[in-house]
């Protein structure tokens, strides 16, 4: 099937089987931050923005994706530097595989509710699984680059 | 899961058309199961444009459209508490915004939270042929024909609440229950025991043990059948704390 996808607003016309899943279409065009990992919507590493909504894109037909606005972690480079440079001071970026899904996760987040306490960060995270850090670290860089932004940072 | 042939309709009747004359058609909701399973479907109907996302809160009742996605039901201000407690720890939100009302329903699986929060309330599910149809019989007698959900219609409780237990934040329920109050009617559901979520009516008088004499528990992999009857004990005791 021929389709549109607007990446990172840049259009891709491509062709695509219509049970291909959008992690494979977008590893294929080389958006390789899009990590393939559970394959099931567990684990949260290949979270994407499709219109601005944080979902998996294990389990997204990228033929739905036909001229909607995706989002992958490409496209969000000085976002993602801001808040990560916080997380890797921490120690919490260790293999560093489920890094792209958290930060897009988080940004999502961000954008809407700007301020969330501990509590909301942690149930907004929930879907997204490191296997590395045990996630205080990363909680205690997210506290961090919060703070840091609240004084216009 | 390997799909032969897609398709979009843009219109209710050539969605149901194709539905019910393309045999082994499936309909695609939010897909998040459909993806799961390991067979060949020969065409999948996609029903993202046919405006079935929706919610109107109305005074005695709420309708909510398949198509809205667990993560709205989760948020929406409008919506009774119980709809956030029942969706908020169903996977992680990147899941929650693909899956839909729709598909929890028409899945009729054992574990859904979803059905068991719809169920302890007054649902109909309205279908685009066949027409209303309480979700209790949706549930319990089932439906042969090929049709296509338009509408879950829920009366509005005058109380209602929702507990689940669950071993990990976002993982299926080891046991979950629901319950709501019309007037002089109470209703609860116990679902997840793991067989599919049922509904009694609560008679006055009747103690937790005496309610949970109408269900059958059993062990599986993820608890056994005593430590289900436990846990069923203390969250309905939470749920019908209003009683």
């Amino acid at each position: 099937m021929e389709i549109t996808l607007n990446i990172n607003q840049e259009k891709h016309h491509i062709r695509v089987d219509v049970d291909e899943m959008l992690v494979d279409t977008l590893r294929k065009l080389g958006y390789k931050s899009v990590k393939k990992a559970c394959d099931s919507t567990a684990c949260g590493a290949c979270n994407v923005w499709v219109n601005d909504k944080v979902v998996a894109s294990c389990a997204y037909l990228t033929v739905r994706g036909h001229n909607q606005n995706i989002t992958t972690l490409e496209g969000l480079q000085d976002q993602a530097e801001a808040l990560a440079q916080w997380i890797v001071a921490e120690g919490a970026e260790q293999c560093g595989f489920c890094s792209p899904g958290q930060v897009m996760t988080l940004l999502a987040l961000f954008n809407e509710n700007p301020n969330p306490s501990m509590d909301e960060i942690k149930h907004f995270m929930a879907g997204n699984l490191c296997r590395c850090s045990g996630y205080e670290g990363q909680h205690r860089g997210i506290k961090k680059y919060l703070e840091v932004k609240k004084h216009g940072g | 899961m390997e799909f032969l042939n897609y398709k979009r309709p843009q219109t209710l009747e050539a969605a149901y058309e194709l539905y019910r004359n393309e045999k082994g058609s499936v309909l695609l909701s939010g897909g998040v199961f459909l993806k799961l399973q390991k067979r060949k479907i020969p065409l999948v109907i996609d029903l993202e444009d046919l405006s079935l996302d929706f919610i109107n809160i109305q005074d005695q009742r709420i309708e909510i459209g398949p198509m809205t996605s667990l993560r709205t039901l989760e948020i929406h201000e409008g919506l009774p508490k119980i709809f956030n407690l029942a969706t908020r720890q169903i996977a992680g939100v990147a899941m929650r915004n693909l899956a839909t009302l729709g598909g929890s329903l028409m899945g009729k699986y054992p574990f859904s939270d979803v059905i068991t929060c719809l169920l302890s309330m007054e649902t109909t599910l309205v279908f685009y042929k066949y027409g209303n149809l309480s979700l209790e019989d949706f549930i319990t007698k089932g439906m042969d024909e090929k049709d296509i959900l338009i509408k879950v219609l829920i009366k509005k409780p005058d109380k209602c609440d929702f507990r689940a237990y669950k071993k990990v934040y976002t993982d299926f329920s080891l046991v979950n229950v629901g319950a709501s109050s019309y007037k002089d009617k109470v209703y609860v559901v116990v679902g997840a025991r793991p067989g599919l979520a049922r509904k009694i009516e609560v008679q006055e008088n009747m103690s937790i043990d005496a309610i949970l004499d109408n269900y059958d528990f059993k062990d599986d992999l993820r608890a056994s059948k005593d430590r289900r009857i436990k846990l069923a004990k203390v969250l309905l005791e939470e749920v019908l704390e209003w009683k």
